[in-house]
Protein backbone atom coordinates (compact mmCIF):
# COMPACT_ATOMS: atom_id res chain seq x y z
CA UNK A 1 0.00 0.00 0.00
CA UNK A 2 1.43 3.29 -0.75
CA UNK A 3 0.62 6.47 2.01
CA UNK A 4 1.63 9.64 0.00
CA UNK A 5 1.97 11.45 3.23
CA UNK A 6 4.63 9.43 4.34
CA UNK A 7 8.04 11.14 4.89
CA UNK A 8 10.59 9.04 3.11
CA UNK A 9 14.11 8.78 5.14
CA UNK A 10 15.98 11.10 3.38
CA UNK A 11 19.74 9.15 2.01
CA UNK A 12 22.79 10.88 3.35
CA UNK A 13 25.15 10.75 0.05
CA UNK A 14 28.64 10.95 -0.48
CA UNK A 15 29.82 12.97 -2.88
CA UNK A 16 33.00 12.22 -4.98
CA UNK A 17 34.44 13.21 -8.30
CA UNK A 18 34.21 11.68 -11.75
CA UNK A 19 37.06 10.92 -13.95
CA UNK A 20 35.40 13.38 -16.03
CA UNK A 21 36.14 16.09 -14.16
CA UNK A 22 39.58 15.22 -13.86
CA UNK A 23 40.03 15.12 -17.55
CA UNK A 24 38.91 17.82 -18.25
CA UNK A 25 40.53 19.79 -15.29
CA UNK A 26 43.43 18.26 -16.83
CA UNK A 27 42.49 19.42 -20.17
CA UNK A 28 41.68 23.30 -19.59
CA UNK A 29 44.91 23.64 -17.36
CA UNK A 30 47.21 21.86 -20.27
CA UNK A 31 45.67 24.30 -22.71
CA UNK A 32 45.94 27.00 -20.67
CA UNK A 33 49.54 26.08 -19.93
CA UNK A 34 50.38 25.61 -23.55
CA UNK A 35 48.89 28.74 -24.97
CA UNK A 36 50.99 30.87 -22.15
CA UNK A 37 54.28 29.10 -22.78
CA UNK A 38 53.84 29.27 -26.65
CA UNK A 39 52.85 32.77 -26.94
CA UNK A 40 49.35 31.29 -29.23
CA UNK A 41 45.72 31.27 -28.85
CA UNK A 42 44.84 28.00 -30.35
CA UNK A 43 45.28 26.04 -27.65
CA UNK A 44 43.04 28.59 -25.33
CA UNK A 45 40.75 27.92 -28.60
CA UNK A 46 40.91 24.41 -27.93
CA UNK A 47 40.51 24.07 -24.19
CA UNK A 48 37.84 26.64 -23.97
CA UNK A 49 34.95 24.18 -24.55
CA UNK A 50 36.02 22.02 -21.07
CA UNK A 51 37.36 25.53 -19.07
CA UNK A 52 33.31 26.48 -20.09
CA UNK A 53 32.05 23.14 -18.78
CA UNK A 54 33.83 23.06 -16.03
CA UNK A 55 32.82 26.20 -15.06
CA UNK A 56 29.27 26.19 -15.51
CA UNK A 57 29.15 21.95 -14.37
CA UNK A 58 30.65 22.78 -10.89
CA UNK A 59 29.00 26.50 -10.17
CA UNK A 60 25.77 24.74 -10.97
CA UNK A 61 25.47 21.42 -9.09
CA UNK A 62 24.18 21.19 -6.04
CA UNK A 63 23.76 18.09 -3.34
CA UNK A 64 20.78 15.98 -4.13
CA UNK A 65 18.29 15.39 -1.79
CA UNK A 66 16.49 12.32 -2.08
CA UNK A 67 14.66 9.47 -0.06
CA UNK A 68 13.84 5.92 -0.68
CA UNK A 69 12.08 2.91 0.47
CA UNK A 70 11.63 -0.49 -0.45
CA UNK A 71 9.34 -3.10 0.05
CA UNK A 72 8.52 -6.66 -1.02
CA UNK A 73 5.21 -7.57 -1.68
CA UNK A 74 5.32 -10.45 0.01
CA UNK A 75 7.89 -12.69 2.11
CA UNK A 76 7.20 -15.94 1.34
CA UNK A 77 7.55 -17.53 -2.21
CA UNK A 78 7.92 -21.16 -3.67
CA UNK A 79 11.54 -22.17 -5.88
CA UNK A 80 10.41 -20.56 -9.40
CA UNK A 81 8.11 -17.98 -8.68
CA UNK A 82 8.10 -14.03 -8.68
CA UNK A 83 7.87 -11.22 -6.24
CA UNK A 84 8.01 -7.63 -6.87
CA UNK A 85 10.37 -5.53 -5.03
CA UNK A 86 8.74 -1.87 -4.93
CA UNK A 87 10.98 0.75 -4.92
CA UNK A 88 9.36 4.56 -3.67
CA UNK A 89 11.78 7.11 -4.50
CA UNK A 90 10.89 10.97 -3.70
CA UNK A 91 12.89 13.77 -4.34
CA UNK A 92 13.67 17.18 -2.57
CA UNK A 93 15.42 18.87 -5.52
CA UNK A 94 15.68 18.11 -9.39
CA UNK A 95 18.00 14.98 -9.97
CA UNK A 96 19.33 14.35 -13.55
CA UNK A 97 19.97 11.20 -13.62
CA UNK A 98 19.61 8.57 -10.49
CA UNK A 99 20.70 5.05 -11.03
CA UNK A 100 20.10 2.73 -8.77
CA UNK A 101 21.91 -0.80 -8.18
CA UNK A 102 20.56 -4.27 -7.03
CA UNK A 103 22.97 -6.04 -5.69
CA UNK A 104 20.97 -9.20 -5.12
CA UNK A 105 22.15 -12.57 -2.92
CA UNK A 106 22.58 -15.46 -4.73
CA UNK A 107 19.44 -17.63 -5.44
CA UNK A 108 17.90 -14.27 -5.97
CA UNK A 109 18.10 -12.41 -9.48
CA UNK A 110 16.42 -10.11 -11.48
CA UNK A 111 14.10 -10.97 -14.16
CA UNK A 112 15.22 -9.02 -16.93
CA UNK A 113 18.75 -9.75 -15.29
CA UNK A 114 19.67 -5.92 -15.63
CA UNK A 115 21.55 -4.96 -12.46
CA UNK A 116 19.97 -1.79 -12.20
CA UNK A 117 17.95 1.18 -13.36
CA UNK A 118 18.86 5.08 -14.54
CA UNK A 119 16.02 7.13 -14.52
CA UNK A 120 15.25 11.06 -13.78
CA UNK A 121 13.65 12.77 -11.24
CA UNK A 122 12.19 15.99 -10.79
CA UNK A 123 11.41 18.39 -8.14
CA UNK A 124 9.61 16.69 -5.49
CA UNK A 125 8.66 13.95 -7.34
CA UNK A 126 7.39 10.46 -6.09
CA UNK A 127 8.40 7.63 -8.07
CA UNK A 128 7.52 3.93 -7.65
CA UNK A 129 9.95 1.32 -9.69
CA UNK A 130 8.85 -2.21 -9.80
CA UNK A 131 11.96 -4.76 -9.65
CA UNK A 132 10.49 -8.41 -10.50
CA UNK A 133 12.43 -10.94 -8.33
CA UNK A 134 12.49 -14.59 -9.08
CA UNK A 135 13.46 -16.68 -6.93
CA UNK A 136 16.14 -19.35 -8.04
CA UNK A 137 16.75 -21.51 -5.05
CA UNK A 138 14.87 -22.11 -1.70
CA UNK A 139 16.51 -20.52 1.40
CA UNK A 140 15.79 -17.49 3.77
CA UNK A 141 17.25 -14.37 2.29
CA UNK A 142 17.60 -10.75 3.07
CA UNK A 143 16.65 -8.64 -0.13
CA UNK A 144 17.20 -4.74 -0.53
CA UNK A 145 20.53 -3.31 -0.55
CA UNK A 146 20.30 -0.90 -2.54
CA UNK A 147 23.28 1.34 -4.09
CA UNK A 148 22.09 4.66 -5.26
CA UNK A 149 24.12 7.26 -7.33
CA UNK A 150 23.18 10.81 -8.62
CA UNK A 151 24.75 12.84 -10.77
CA UNK A 152 24.11 15.83 -12.78
CA UNK A 153 24.01 16.97 -16.44
CA UNK A 154 27.87 17.10 -17.15
CA UNK A 155 28.48 13.98 -15.25
CA UNK A 156 31.23 15.86 -13.22
CA UNK A 157 30.35 15.29 -9.87
CA UNK A 158 28.28 12.22 -8.28
CA UNK A 159 26.68 11.62 -5.02
CA UNK A 160 26.70 7.65 -3.67
CA UNK A 161 25.47 6.00 -0.63
CA UNK A 162 24.24 2.49 -0.15
CA UNK A 163 20.94 1.56 1.73
CA UNK A 164 21.53 -1.89 3.54
CA UNK A 165 18.15 -3.61 3.16
CA UNK A 166 16.60 -6.05 5.71
CA UNK A 167 14.02 -7.30 3.75
CA UNK A 168 13.17 -11.21 4.24
CA UNK A 169 12.57 -13.45 1.82
CA UNK A 170 11.91 -16.77 2.79
CA UNK A 171 11.94 -19.18 -0.59
CA UNK A 172 10.00 -22.82 0.12
CA UNK A 173 11.47 -25.64 -1.83
CA UNK A 174 9.15 -26.49 -4.44
CA UNK A 175 7.75 -30.43 -3.56
CA UNK A 176 8.52 -33.22 -5.35
CA UNK A 177 5.07 -35.11 -6.83
CA UNK A 178 5.00 -37.89 -5.16
CA UNK A 179 2.61 -41.14 -6.43
CA UNK A 180 3.01 -43.03 -3.20
CA UNK A 181 4.70 -43.41 0.13
CA UNK A 182 6.31 -45.91 2.32
CA UNK A 183 4.06 -47.24 4.54
CA UNK A 184 4.30 -47.81 8.34
CA UNK A 185 4.95 -51.40 10.19
CA UNK A 186 2.28 -50.01 12.57
CA UNK A 187 -0.22 -46.83 13.30
CA UNK A 188 -1.02 -45.41 16.01
CA UNK A 189 -4.34 -45.15 17.84
CA UNK A 190 -5.91 -41.98 16.14
CA UNK A 191 -7.94 -42.11 12.31
CA UNK A 192 -6.07 -41.36 9.54
CA UNK A 193 -5.59 -42.24 5.74
CA UNK A 194 -3.25 -45.31 6.29
CA UNK A 195 -4.54 -49.24 6.62
CA UNK A 196 -4.17 -49.98 9.86
CA UNK A 197 -3.23 -54.16 10.74
CA UNK A 198 -6.27 -54.44 13.10
CA UNK A 199 -9.32 -55.23 12.37
CA UNK A 200 -12.36 -52.85 12.60
CA UNK A 201 -14.18 -50.19 10.89
CA UNK A 202 -12.86 -49.19 7.82
CA UNK A 203 -12.76 -49.52 3.84
CA UNK A 204 -10.74 -52.19 2.95
CA UNK A 205 -11.35 -55.57 3.32
CA UNK A 206 -9.66 -57.55 5.91
CA UNK A 207 -11.00 -60.93 6.59
CA UNK A 208 -14.32 -62.72 7.17
CA UNK A 209 -15.04 -64.48 10.51
CA UNK A 210 -18.35 -65.96 12.93
CA UNK A 211 -20.70 -63.31 14.36
CA UNK A 212 -20.09 -62.36 17.83
CA UNK A 213 -22.72 -60.30 20.08
CA UNK A 214 -21.97 -56.81 19.63
CA UNK A 215 -21.38 -56.92 16.03
CA UNK A 216 -23.71 -54.74 13.29
CA UNK A 217 -25.43 -56.15 11.35
CA UNK A 218 -24.78 -54.39 8.18
CA UNK A 219 -21.38 -56.17 8.51
CA UNK A 220 -23.20 -59.52 8.05
CA UNK A 221 -21.92 -61.11 5.06
CA UNK A 222 -25.11 -62.34 3.82
CA UNK A 223 -23.70 -64.63 1.37
CA UNK A 224 -20.79 -66.08 3.18
CA UNK A 225 -23.73 -66.77 6.01
CA UNK A 226 -26.08 -68.80 3.83
CA UNK A 227 -23.17 -71.43 2.77
CA UNK A 228 -21.76 -71.76 5.47
CA UNK A 229 -25.26 -71.63 7.85
CA UNK A 230 -24.27 -69.37 10.40
CA UNK A 231 -23.90 -66.00 10.45
CA UNK A 232 -20.24 -64.50 8.96
CA UNK A 233 -19.23 -60.96 9.00
CA UNK A 234 -17.08 -58.68 6.89
CA UNK A 235 -14.20 -57.31 8.66
CA UNK A 236 -12.39 -54.66 7.28
CA UNK A 237 -8.78 -52.71 8.26
CA UNK A 238 -9.15 -50.06 10.52
CA UNK A 239 -7.78 -46.12 9.18
CA UNK A 240 -4.85 -45.14 11.21
CA UNK A 241 -3.02 -42.45 11.46
CA UNK A 242 1.22 -42.82 11.87
CA UNK A 243 3.80 -40.85 12.85
CA UNK A 244 6.33 -40.38 10.65
CA UNK A 245 10.01 -38.99 11.44
CA UNK A 246 12.32 -37.54 8.85
CA UNK A 247 15.65 -37.68 9.98
CA UNK A 248 18.40 -35.78 8.11
CA UNK A 249 21.92 -36.14 8.67
CA UNK A 250 23.15 -32.32 8.24
CA UNK A 251 26.43 -33.54 9.50
CA UNK A 252 28.68 -33.39 5.81
CA UNK A 253 27.45 -31.52 2.27
CA UNK A 254 28.82 -31.99 -0.66
CA UNK A 255 28.23 -29.28 -3.23
CA UNK A 256 29.00 -28.76 -7.09
CA UNK A 257 28.59 -25.26 -8.91
CA UNK A 258 24.74 -26.23 -9.17
CA UNK A 259 23.21 -28.26 -6.35
CA UNK A 260 24.32 -30.00 -3.13
CA UNK A 261 23.49 -33.31 -1.03
CA UNK A 262 21.82 -30.91 1.21
CA UNK A 263 19.92 -29.15 -1.64
CA UNK A 264 18.86 -32.68 -2.31
CA UNK A 265 17.89 -33.78 1.58
CA UNK A 266 15.90 -31.12 1.55
CA UNK A 267 14.13 -31.01 -1.23
CA UNK A 268 13.13 -35.15 -0.39
CA UNK A 269 12.14 -34.01 3.41
CA UNK A 270 9.68 -31.39 2.26
CA UNK A 271 8.05 -33.76 -0.46
CA UNK A 272 8.28 -36.62 1.93
CA UNK A 273 6.41 -34.27 4.61
CA UNK A 274 3.85 -32.57 2.91
CA UNK A 275 2.66 -36.29 1.23
CA UNK A 276 1.88 -37.28 4.49
CA UNK A 277 0.75 -34.30 6.32
CA UNK A 278 -1.64 -34.40 3.79
CA UNK A 279 -2.58 -38.07 4.70
CA UNK A 280 -3.11 -36.56 8.02
CA UNK A 281 -0.41 -38.08 9.46
CA UNK A 282 1.97 -36.39 12.39
CA UNK A 283 5.58 -35.87 10.73
CA UNK A 284 8.38 -34.86 13.00
CA UNK A 285 11.98 -33.65 12.46
CA UNK A 286 15.51 -34.33 13.03
CA UNK A 287 18.40 -32.16 11.93
CA UNK A 288 20.89 -34.80 13.07
CA UNK A 289 24.22 -32.82 12.76
CA UNK A 290 26.73 -30.16 13.96
CA UNK A 291 23.80 -28.36 15.60
CA UNK A 292 20.71 -30.78 16.87
CA UNK A 293 17.82 -29.30 15.78
CA UNK A 294 13.73 -31.34 16.41
CA UNK A 295 10.33 -30.77 15.87
CA UNK A 296 7.89 -33.00 17.60
CA UNK A 297 5.38 -34.74 15.82
CA UNK A 298 2.16 -32.64 15.02
CA UNK A 299 -0.23 -32.71 12.53
CA UNK A 300 -1.86 -29.99 10.06
CA UNK A 301 -0.76 -27.27 8.31
CA UNK A 302 0.88 -25.19 10.76
CA UNK A 303 3.18 -28.20 11.05
CA UNK A 304 3.96 -28.34 7.27
CA UNK A 305 5.17 -24.61 7.99
CA UNK A 306 6.90 -25.63 10.76
CA UNK A 307 9.00 -28.06 9.13
CA UNK A 308 9.22 -25.93 6.04
CA UNK A 309 11.08 -23.09 8.19
CA UNK A 310 13.19 -25.44 10.02
CA UNK A 311 14.96 -26.61 7.19
CA UNK A 312 15.10 -22.96 5.88
CA UNK A 313 17.48 -21.77 8.60
CA UNK A 314 19.07 -25.38 9.37
CA UNK A 315 23.00 -24.95 7.75
CA UNK A 316 25.85 -27.47 8.15
CA UNK A 317 27.88 -26.12 11.03
CA UNK A 318 31.10 -27.96 11.54
CA UNK A 319 31.69 -30.05 14.81
CA UNK A 320 34.06 -32.87 15.66
CA UNK A 321 31.71 -33.71 18.85
CA UNK A 322 30.54 -36.89 18.99
CA UNK A 323 26.71 -37.38 18.64
CA UNK A 324 24.37 -40.54 19.20
CA UNK A 325 21.26 -40.85 19.10
CA UNK A 326 20.73 -40.22 23.50
CA UNK A 327 20.77 -36.57 22.60
CA UNK A 328 17.61 -36.37 20.85
CA UNK A 329 14.45 -36.13 22.96
CA UNK A 330 12.43 -39.10 23.56
CA UNK A 331 8.89 -37.67 22.36
CA UNK A 332 10.69 -36.08 19.14
CA UNK A 333 11.37 -40.55 18.83
CA UNK A 334 7.92 -41.89 19.48
CA UNK A 335 7.42 -45.84 19.67
CA UNK A 336 6.02 -47.27 16.17
CA UNK A 337 7.20 -44.34 14.63
CA UNK A 338 8.21 -44.84 11.14
CA UNK A 339 11.59 -43.32 10.44
CA UNK A 340 12.50 -42.13 7.25
CA UNK A 341 16.39 -41.15 7.04
CA UNK A 342 17.67 -39.04 4.61
CA UNK A 343 21.38 -39.35 4.46
CA UNK A 344 24.60 -38.93 2.01
CA UNK A 345 25.85 -41.89 4.35
CA UNK A 346 28.96 -39.99 4.91
CA UNK A 347 29.31 -39.34 9.09
CA UNK A 348 30.64 -41.94 11.18
CA UNK A 349 28.20 -40.76 13.68
CA UNK A 350 24.99 -40.60 11.71
CA UNK A 351 26.26 -44.35 10.38
CA UNK A 352 26.07 -45.67 13.74
CA UNK A 353 23.22 -43.48 14.97
CA UNK A 354 21.11 -45.12 12.03
CA UNK A 355 22.75 -48.52 13.42
CA UNK A 356 21.38 -47.87 16.69
CA UNK A 357 18.06 -46.60 16.06
CA UNK A 358 17.65 -49.87 13.88
CA UNK A 359 18.76 -52.09 16.99
CA UNK A 360 16.09 -49.40 19.50
CA UNK A 361 13.68 -51.47 17.18
CA UNK A 362 12.49 -48.25 14.98
CA UNK A 363 10.86 -48.87 11.94
CA UNK A 364 13.73 -47.12 9.72
CA UNK A 365 14.24 -46.51 5.92
CA UNK A 366 16.88 -44.36 4.38
CA UNK A 367 16.81 -42.48 1.32
CA UNK A 368 20.64 -42.19 0.26
CA UNK A 369 20.97 -38.88 -1.61
CA UNK A 370 23.97 -40.07 -3.52
CA UNK A 371 27.09 -38.08 -3.09
CA UNK A 372 28.99 -40.07 -6.09
CA UNK A 373 27.88 -37.23 -8.76
CA UNK A 374 29.55 -34.59 -6.94
CA UNK A 375 32.42 -36.07 -6.50
CA UNK A 376 35.37 -36.76 -9.49
CA UNK A 377 37.24 -39.64 -9.98
CA UNK A 378 40.71 -38.45 -10.20
CA UNK A 379 42.63 -38.34 -12.81
CA UNK A 380 46.16 -40.35 -11.34
CA UNK A 381 45.56 -44.02 -11.04
CA UNK A 382 45.89 -43.66 -7.36
CA UNK A 383 42.75 -41.32 -7.29
CA UNK A 384 41.23 -43.66 -9.50
CA UNK A 385 41.37 -46.60 -7.38
CA UNK A 386 40.34 -44.60 -3.98
CA UNK A 387 37.30 -43.57 -5.91
CA UNK A 388 36.80 -47.20 -6.69
CA UNK A 389 37.99 -48.06 -3.19
CA UNK A 390 35.16 -45.57 -1.84
CA UNK A 391 32.50 -46.45 -3.96
CA UNK A 392 32.89 -50.32 -2.85
CA UNK A 393 33.01 -49.26 0.61
CA UNK A 394 29.61 -47.22 0.17
CA UNK A 395 28.09 -50.77 -1.56
CA UNK A 396 29.32 -52.48 1.53
CA UNK A 397 27.81 -50.07 4.12
CA UNK A 398 24.27 -50.38 2.15
CA UNK A 399 24.67 -54.31 2.56
CA UNK A 400 25.25 -53.81 6.24
CA UNK A 401 22.29 -52.14 6.66
CA UNK A 402 20.29 -54.31 3.94
CA UNK A 403 21.50 -57.36 5.96
CA UNK A 404 19.62 -55.68 9.60
CA UNK A 405 16.23 -55.19 7.43
CA UNK A 406 16.92 -51.50 7.18
CA UNK A 407 15.85 -50.69 3.29
CA UNK A 408 18.57 -48.26 1.50
CA UNK A 409 17.27 -46.54 -1.54
CA UNK A 410 20.10 -44.50 -3.82
CA UNK A 411 18.71 -41.15 -4.72
CA UNK A 412 20.62 -39.10 -7.45
CA UNK A 413 20.20 -35.63 -8.72
CA UNK A 414 17.91 -35.96 -11.70
CA UNK A 415 15.56 -39.02 -10.64
CA UNK A 416 12.57 -38.60 -9.39
CA UNK A 417 12.17 -39.21 -5.44
CA UNK A 418 9.33 -41.75 -6.48
CA UNK A 419 11.92 -44.17 -7.74
CA UNK A 420 13.26 -44.49 -4.55
CA UNK A 421 10.49 -44.43 -2.66
CA UNK A 422 9.75 -47.58 -4.82
CA UNK A 423 12.73 -49.29 -4.07
CA UNK A 424 12.41 -48.99 -0.14
CA UNK A 425 8.73 -50.03 -0.92
CA UNK A 426 9.95 -53.35 -3.06
CA UNK A 427 13.03 -54.02 -0.53
CA UNK A 428 9.83 -54.13 2.73
CA UNK A 429 7.50 -55.82 0.52
CA UNK A 430 9.84 -58.48 -0.05
CA UNK A 431 11.24 -58.54 3.43
CA UNK A 432 7.78 -59.27 4.84
CA UNK A 433 7.19 -61.65 2.35
CA UNK A 434 10.54 -63.55 3.51
CA UNK A 435 9.71 -62.89 6.94
CA UNK A 436 6.34 -64.84 6.51
CA UNK B 1 46.27 7.57 -35.02
CA UNK B 2 47.91 7.55 -31.34
CA UNK B 3 44.99 9.47 -30.40
CA UNK B 4 42.64 7.03 -32.24
CA UNK B 5 44.21 4.01 -31.10
CA UNK B 6 43.80 5.41 -27.22
CA UNK B 7 40.31 6.08 -27.28
CA UNK B 8 39.18 2.90 -29.58
CA UNK B 9 41.01 0.80 -26.04
CA UNK B 10 38.88 2.87 -23.98
CA UNK B 11 35.67 2.43 -25.02
CA UNK B 12 36.42 -1.47 -25.96
CA UNK B 13 38.05 -1.97 -22.37
CA UNK B 14 35.84 0.74 -20.23
CA UNK B 15 38.69 2.89 -19.07
CA UNK B 16 38.33 6.19 -18.89
CA UNK B 17 41.80 7.19 -18.59
CA UNK B 18 42.66 6.74 -21.77
CA UNK B 19 39.70 9.31 -23.15
CA UNK B 20 41.64 12.88 -22.25
CA UNK B 21 45.04 11.58 -23.58
CA UNK B 22 43.34 10.68 -26.46
CA UNK B 23 41.34 13.95 -26.94
CA UNK B 24 44.89 15.67 -25.66
CA UNK B 25 46.60 13.95 -28.15
CA UNK B 26 44.13 14.90 -31.08
CA UNK B 27 44.74 18.75 -29.70
CA UNK B 28 48.70 18.39 -29.97
CA UNK B 29 48.27 17.34 -33.02
CA UNK B 30 45.95 20.08 -34.40
CA UNK B 31 48.41 22.56 -33.09
CA UNK B 32 51.67 21.06 -34.20
CA UNK B 33 50.11 20.90 -37.93
CA UNK B 34 49.58 24.85 -37.85
CA UNK B 35 52.84 25.01 -36.61
CA UNK B 36 54.18 22.80 -39.14
CA UNK B 37 52.86 24.50 -41.99
CA UNK B 38 53.05 28.44 -40.26
CA UNK B 39 49.57 28.77 -39.59
CA UNK B 40 47.75 30.59 -37.18
CA UNK B 41 44.37 29.94 -35.64
CA UNK B 42 42.24 29.16 -38.59
CA UNK B 43 38.61 29.42 -39.22
CA UNK B 44 38.28 25.91 -38.48
CA UNK B 45 40.16 25.77 -34.77
CA UNK B 46 36.92 26.98 -32.94
CA UNK B 47 35.47 24.02 -34.79
CA UNK B 48 37.48 21.87 -33.94
CA UNK B 49 37.58 22.48 -29.99
CA UNK B 50 33.98 22.14 -30.38
CA UNK B 51 34.50 18.45 -31.79
CA UNK B 52 37.15 17.59 -29.04
CA UNK B 53 34.27 18.24 -26.84
CA UNK B 54 31.75 16.46 -28.67
CA UNK B 55 34.45 13.04 -28.91
CA UNK B 56 35.33 13.54 -25.18
CA UNK B 57 31.11 13.51 -24.42
CA UNK B 58 30.13 11.00 -26.86
CA UNK B 59 32.98 8.58 -25.45
CA UNK B 60 31.84 9.35 -21.67
CA UNK B 61 27.85 8.78 -21.95
CA UNK B 62 28.81 5.32 -24.41
CA UNK B 63 30.74 4.60 -21.63
CA UNK B 64 27.95 4.69 -19.15
CA UNK B 65 25.54 3.05 -21.37
CA UNK B 66 27.87 0.28 -21.11
CA UNK B 67 26.35 -1.17 -17.74
CA UNK B 68 23.42 -2.99 -18.55
CA UNK B 69 20.83 -0.89 -16.61
CA UNK B 70 17.26 -0.41 -17.72
CA UNK B 71 16.70 3.42 -18.60
CA UNK B 72 14.01 5.65 -18.64
CA UNK B 73 13.05 6.20 -22.18
CA UNK B 74 13.01 10.39 -21.96
CA UNK B 75 17.08 10.25 -20.67
CA UNK B 76 18.25 8.90 -24.19
CA UNK B 77 16.52 11.94 -25.55
CA UNK B 78 17.53 14.71 -23.28
CA UNK B 79 21.17 13.86 -22.84
CA UNK B 80 21.16 14.56 -27.14
CA UNK B 81 19.07 17.62 -26.66
CA UNK B 82 21.49 18.63 -23.96
CA UNK B 83 24.82 17.65 -25.77
CA UNK B 84 23.20 19.60 -28.76
CA UNK B 85 23.13 22.85 -26.46
CA UNK B 86 26.68 22.19 -25.34
CA UNK B 87 28.57 22.04 -28.28
CA UNK B 88 26.57 25.07 -29.26
CA UNK B 89 27.68 27.13 -26.73
CA UNK B 90 31.32 25.55 -26.72
CA UNK B 91 31.42 26.89 -30.27
CA UNK B 92 30.02 29.88 -29.66
CA UNK B 93 33.26 30.55 -27.02
CA UNK B 94 35.56 29.25 -29.07
CA UNK B 95 34.46 31.58 -31.97
CA UNK B 96 34.15 33.92 -29.85
CA UNK B 97 37.86 33.33 -28.65
CA UNK B 98 38.88 33.45 -31.85
CA UNK B 99 37.71 36.17 -32.76
CA UNK B 100 39.37 38.39 -30.13
CA UNK B 101 42.70 36.80 -30.73
CA UNK B 102 42.31 38.33 -34.65
CA UNK B 103 42.18 41.68 -33.22
CA UNK B 104 45.21 43.42 -33.93
CA UNK B 105 46.40 44.60 -31.01
CA UNK B 106 50.44 45.75 -30.73
CA UNK B 107 52.18 43.57 -27.84
CA UNK B 108 52.94 45.90 -25.19
CA UNK B 109 54.05 45.01 -21.36
CA UNK B 110 50.83 45.66 -20.11
CA UNK B 111 49.29 43.69 -22.05
CA UNK B 112 51.28 41.04 -21.38
CA UNK B 113 50.84 41.32 -18.30
CA UNK B 114 47.22 41.41 -18.50
CA UNK B 115 47.25 38.34 -20.49
CA UNK B 116 49.52 36.57 -18.20
CA UNK B 117 46.89 37.61 -15.20
CA UNK B 118 43.87 36.35 -17.18
CA UNK B 119 45.84 33.10 -17.14
CA UNK B 120 46.72 32.99 -13.99
CA UNK B 121 43.08 33.68 -12.57
CA UNK B 122 41.39 31.27 -15.44
CA UNK B 123 44.39 28.56 -13.55
CA UNK B 124 42.93 29.43 -10.62
CA UNK B 125 39.44 29.21 -10.94
CA UNK B 126 40.39 25.89 -12.18
CA UNK B 127 42.06 25.08 -9.24
CA UNK B 128 39.36 26.07 -6.66
CA UNK B 129 36.91 24.60 -8.95
CA UNK B 130 38.91 21.25 -9.29
CA UNK B 131 39.39 21.47 -5.07
CA UNK B 132 35.55 22.14 -4.76
CA UNK B 133 34.95 19.34 -6.18
CA UNK B 134 37.52 17.28 -4.41
CA UNK B 135 36.44 18.48 -1.10
CA UNK B 136 32.98 17.78 -2.09
CA UNK B 137 34.08 14.08 -2.78
CA UNK B 138 35.65 13.89 1.16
Amino acid sequence: MRDAETALPGLRLSAFATSKLGAYAGLSAAGLLCALVLGRVEPLVLASPFLLVLTIGLALVREPRLGVALRLDRERAVEGEEVQLEIELRAGSPIDTVELWLPLPSGVQAVDRHAGMVLRLNDEERRYVSHPLRCDRWGGYLVGDLIVRASDRFGLLAFETRNSGALPLRVYPRPEVLHSILRPAETQAYSGNEVSRQAGEGIEFAEIREFAPGDQVRQINWRVSARRERLHVNQRHLERNTDVILFLDTFDEITNSRASTLDLTFRAAASLASRYLERRNRVGLIGFGGTLRWLTPAMGLVQLYRIVEALLDTHISLSYAWKGIDVIPARTLPPKALVVAISPLLDERSLNALFDLRRRGFDLAIIEVSPVPFVAPGSTEEEQLGYRLWLLKRDTLRYRYQRLGIPVAVWQQGEPLDKAIEEVRAFRRYARHAAA
Amino acid sequence: MLAILSLAISLAFVWPVGIPWALALLGVSYVSELYANGQTAGNWTAVYAAGLLLAGELAYWSLSLRIPARRQPTLMTRQAAFLVLLIAGSLALATLLQLIALVPINGSPVLVLISVLTAATALGLITSLAWRGHRASG
